[in-house]
């Protein structure tokens, strides 16, 4: 099942749960031939019941957006309300000037945000970029954070590559205790300090023009 | 097929309607904050860096349009040069970043009609490309559907659709599309 839903500057509301069928209100719907709906509003807020894994793509000006239980594909993107997802198989998250956050995401979540915080629990390949708002991630298999300036925590399984790229942030990885991960680490100005021992357990690859690096073993 | 400064005339203050083409925004992303910590020499070193890419990029049917504060605006008579350029810009831009500052450049793309007025471009198609590039991250290429339709299939080319996306000044979503250069 696939839904879409344009919501001009109402919020949306987006509830996956076993045995549900299509359920909305505050919207119309519109039913395609190729088994996906349409639920458009404008100001009204728009609460959607639908079963698990069903996909689903959101558009809002301002509303803010908020997903809950387990969700197929789910792409959003806002120009400036806040977005919350619980739990998705993949993730498309972009808004300007709110902020992002995704409970788990199994495959790749990709998240593009100007100011707004991004802050991930258990993702497998994160795909993230800010240019201010701080970024914080519990555990990413392998992924690619880019930021100018806010600050970077990310916790690794040390399995996969994990690269990031900042010019002022200060980044800090945590490292599970046991793990030795490949690390290249380079910061033309700032400070570096590395935990863990040098191996093969993943590779991390950082590089900052003036922010702190930390790699943390705990 | 011909640039826009070759058809039509710009009389005087009158726009003049040019034929179809490719509309396509860069922009350096975080360069306010760039010349802010880092000062305006190296600011400005990024933006000719951009821009020597950008023309020695551009195929015989673009040109750039005009330099913006941190970006460039291109034009394209060819959808899927203007795609190619694009996708193939994000690679040099990221193998030909130069220390100490990373050259990180997103881009957005339409397909439309817009006035010609003097060696410069306006109208609703213009302010449309401009409103894409904004939900595009560092790397990446972002197009209207109209432009994908435009291109259609092309080897090597991935799209995402990503959706209905609203953006400031326009009243209906659009449908946008996420291009990538297949793995």
């Amino acid at each position: 099942m696939k839904v879409r839903v344009e919501s001009k500057t109402g919020s949306v509301n987006v509830v996956a749960e076993e045995g549900a069928t299509l359920l909305v209100s505050g919207a119309n719907v519109e039913m395609k031939e190729d088994g996906s709906s349409i639920v458009r509003s404008g100001s009204h807020s728009i609460d959607v019941r639908c079963a698990p894994g069903t996909d689903i793509v959101v558009g809002t000006m301002s509303g803010s957006v908020r997903a809950t239980g387990a969700l197929g594909r789910t792409h959003v993107a806002s120009k400036s309300g806040s977005i919350e997802i619980d739990t998705a198989t993949t993730v498309d998250a972009r808004t300007h000037s709110g902020s992002v956050r995704v409970g788990e995401c199994a495959g790749d979540c990709r998240v593009v945000v100007t100011s707004g915080k991004i802050r991930l629990g258990r993702v497998g390949n994160a795909s993230l970029n800010n240019v201010s708002g701080s970024i914080t991630v519990d555990v990413a298999h392998s992924g690619e954070v880019k930021t100018v300036s806010g600050t970077v925590r990310v916790g690794t399984s040390a399995t996969g590559v994990l690269k990031i790229r900042s010019i002022s942030g200060t980044v800090e990885i945590a490292v599970p205790v046991g793990r030795t991960p490949a690390a290249r680490l380079k910061s033309i100005s700032g400070s570096i300090s590395n935990d863990c021992d040098q191996g093969t357990d993943g590779e991390i690859d950082v590089k900052t023009v003036s922010g702190t690096i930390r790699i943390e073993c705990r | 097929m011909t640039s826009p400064e070759e058809r039509g005339s710009s009389a005087g203050g009158r726009a003049a309607t040019i034929p179809n083409g490719a509309i396509v925004f860069t922009d350096i992303v975080g360069f306010t904050e760039l010349t802010d910590t880092h000062g305006d020499d190296v600011a400005l070193a990024l933006l000719e860096r951009q821009e020597e890419l950008v023309r020695d990029a551009l195929p015989e049917d673009a040109r750039v349009v005009k330099e913006l504060g941190d970006g460039l605006l291109l034009w394209f008579d060819d959808a899927c040069d203007a795609l190619y350029t694009s996708l193939a810009l994000q690679r040099r831009f990221e193998r030909e970043s130069a220390e100490p500052l990373p050259l990180w450049v997103r881009i957005g793309m339409h397909w439309g009609s817009p006035r010609r007025r003097g060696d410069d471009i306006i109208g609703r198609d213009v302010n449309l490309a401009a409103r894409i590039v904004d939900l595009a991250g560092p790397g990446e290429v972002l197009c209207s559907e109209a432009l994908a339709e435009e291109v259609g299939p092309l080897e090597g080319v991935e799209y995402e659709p990503l959706g209905p996306v609203f953006v400031r000044g326009f009243a209906e979503p659009v449908p946008l599309m996420r291009a990538a250069l297949a793995p």
